[in-house]
């Protein structure tokens, strides 16, 4: 598992990219979602994560929907217009930041001649 | 997937709970969550108390007491919203204005004296003048500075404008229930330059315009000022 401060930079576009992909997810569906297809090397803890998902609800780029199963109450989260296009551009933003990370950690190879 | 009983929810309900979940939506989001994590770990063949024991310990007393202090800030920051729309008048005063006067202080009236109609009333509650109107009245600039914001709120499909002038010196200078607007964000005014416009619609029928000073975001008596 990372670092918990490497995670916690990029948790909002983690969680932007998965819902424009899947729609809507709970917050359990999520945790469970980023453990598998990160082979276990993330684990998004609670508290960590539903500060987050309430943090972008608020500011306008989730909006959930209640679900009751039985004696539970299941909230999903979704993206709005407004959270669509936040994903794109923190995605896009975050690929760059990769790159430029590389540029960093990536000794170059001299130019010199 | 075996499913809780309803026994087993009010369990996790009472042991989160206890861990100081107190708000209602965040504690059943979060009865939910560990009640799919104890579901899982029932497939991996743990009992129930087990299964609990390990999913609450998961949580570590920090990741409880994080999500609940998160929440609690941002509930703050809803009700405040909440009391924008149902009562514009107040959530106008408490949205605060900066405007400093050229000389220090904003000290002139925020609209021509000795008019018709026009009653001035001290509030303590919103610490500034509440004016009641009956016809029209013209709203200056009561010290030179830039316009930060001009706030339209909606209420019964009429829409009126709070203008916060921010000013030299710490001084912001806010006046509600505008109907019309004569300046633009960002603009620089002057002193006794016209802002906006108040009127009531109807002869006999009142409207009020709210002025109020803030020294550092902190609302002060206009009455302790030269007039």
């Amino acid at each position: 598992m990372y670092n918990k401060e490497l995670i916690k930079g990029t948790l909002q576009t983690i969680i932007l990219k998965l819902l424009s992909e899947k729609e809507k997810m709970y917050g359990y569906e999520i945790t469970q979602h980023v453990r598998e297809i990160t082979e276990g090397k993330i684990i998004l803890t609670e508290g960590a994560l539903y500060p987050s998902l309430h943090k972008l609800e608020a500011e306008g780029f989730l909006i959930t929907e209640k679900v009751k199963i039985g004696k539970r109450v299941r909230k999903y989260y979704s993206l709005t217009t407004k959270g669509s296009s936040s994903a794109e551009l923190k995605v896009n933003e975050l690929v760059d930041f990769f790159k430029t990370m590389k540029q960093i950690i990536t000794p170059k190879l001299s130019a010199k001649s | 997937m075996r499913s809780l009983e309803e026994k087993q929810i009010e369990l996790i309900e009472t042991v989160l709970q206890r861990k100081g979940i107190s708000n209602k939506d965040v504690l059943a989001e979060i009865v939910d969550h560990v009640s799919c994590a104890v579901e899982q770990k029932l497939l991996e063949g743990l009992d129930f108390q087990a299964s609990l024991d390990e999913v609450v310990e998961g949580f570590g007393e920090n990741g409880i007491g994080f999500i609940q202090q998160e929440n609690n800030s941002l509930i703050k920051a809803k009700r405040k919203k909440q009391l924008w729309v149902s009562a514009p008048l107040v959530v106008t005063l408490m949205l605060i204005a900066l405007v400093v006067n050229a000389n220090g202080r904003p000290n002139k009236r925020p609209y021509q004296a000795n008019l018709v109609g026009v009653n001035e009333s001290f509030s303590e509650n919103i610490s500034g003048f509440l004016y009641d109107v009956t016809g029209k009245l013209d709203i200056y600039a009561t010290a030179n500075g830039k316009v930060e914001k001009i706030i339209p709120a909606s209420k019964t499909g009429e829409t009126k404008y709070t203008i916060i002038l921010k000013h030299k010196n710490g001084y912001k200078t806010i006046y509600a229930n505008l109907q019309i607007v004569n300046v633009s964000k960002g603009q620089y005014v002057e002193k006794a330059e016209r802002l906006g416009e108040i009127y009531s619609e109807e002869e006999g029928h009142r409207v009020f315009f709210v002025y109020k000073i803030l020294n550092s975001g902190i609302p002060v008596d206009p009455r302790s000022y030269y007039w």
